[in-house]
């Protein structure tokens, strides 16, 4: 009795399978928004194979209609990065979440340094004809005041006389301290702008997508 | 800490900060930027460095 021992044809793997299938074009359901699932569901117009053999990937229940990505309004991006220093990067979504992370840190602690040091934003003379005038103060108020909040503060406390947040110029640290704040609300001015320059690429992309 | 010590390190630490904002936008990926970063802090820092040293050479002449 002989018993011939023949090899077992190679079954192929999940994987290989898979491969194997022969999508038709009607693969391009699984792009990005470009069908719902739900008219997959009622239709039963999904994607299938050539030999007719349906695929259920996109079928189910739990597949759900990503969200379409929008771009933020500029106004907004600008009033808010303003505001909060390095908001307007957290605006963009998932994508700018460590930079305005690094931001809003960044800007916020150089600020609270300056403030430590007796710096901060001083109201400057605007009419040019009285004694105290100075072209130099008065940009230097303005790049001050793109720290936003933290600026506006300042100015608050400088006005109000509150003496654990307000400059003191009589300090010999004033210098140093405002110089911090004066960098704080200079980056701010950056990181308004590069927020503005990704929402305009996200909106770019969203357009050669559609 | 003295006066100069205290304006060394601001040196130091706002030319980093300032590295950092605008170097940070620079690549696509967290390793370049971080070497966007880095190598833009070294060559401000050298600049810095090399101001001080034409500064004290001026000075040995003063007076």
């Amino acid at each position: 009795m002989g018993l011939s021992l023949r090899p077992l044809p190679a079954q192929p793997r999940p994987r290989d399978r898979a491969k194997t299938l022969d999508i038709t074009p009607a693969q391009g359901y699984f792009q990005r928004g470009s069908v719902s699932s739900r008219h997959i569901r009622r239709t039963g117009n999904g994607p299938h194979t050539a030999n007719g053999r349906r695929l259920s990937v996109m079928t189910t229940k739990n597949a759900q209609p990503s969200p379409r990505p929008r771009p933020v309004s500029p106004f907004l991006l600008v009033a808010l990065g303003w505001l909060i220093p390095g908001s307007g990067f957290l605006l963009l979504g998932r994508k700018g979440r460590a930079r305005g992370l690094i931001a809003l840190l960044a800007i916020h602690l150089t600020f609270i340094v300056g403030v430590s040091l007796k710096g901060g934003v001083v109201w400057p003379v605007w009419a040019v004809r009285e004694a105290g005038f100075n072209l130099i103060n008065i940009l230097t108020f303005l790049v001050e005041m793109g720290a936003g909040w933290l600026a506006a503060l300042s100015l608050a406390a400088h006005a109000g006389a509150w003496a654990h947040f307000a400059p003191a110029p009589a300090n010999a640290y004033f210098e140093l301290g405002s110089l911090y704040c004066l960098t704080a609300g200079a980056l701010n001015y950056f990181v308004i702008r590069q927020s503005q320059e990704r929402n305009e690429k996200k909106a770019f992309e969203i357009l050669a997508k559609q | 800490m003295t006066f100069g010590i205290l304006h060394l390190l601001s040196l130091v630490y706002l030319t980093g900060v300032v590295s950092l904002i605008l170097g940070m936008d620079e690549g696509e990926t967290p390793a370049q930027a971080g070497r966007h970063v880095l190598g833009c802090w070294t060559r401000i820092l050298l600049c810095f460095v090399g101001l001080g040293v034409v500064v004290y050479v001026f000075s040995l002449f003063a007076g």
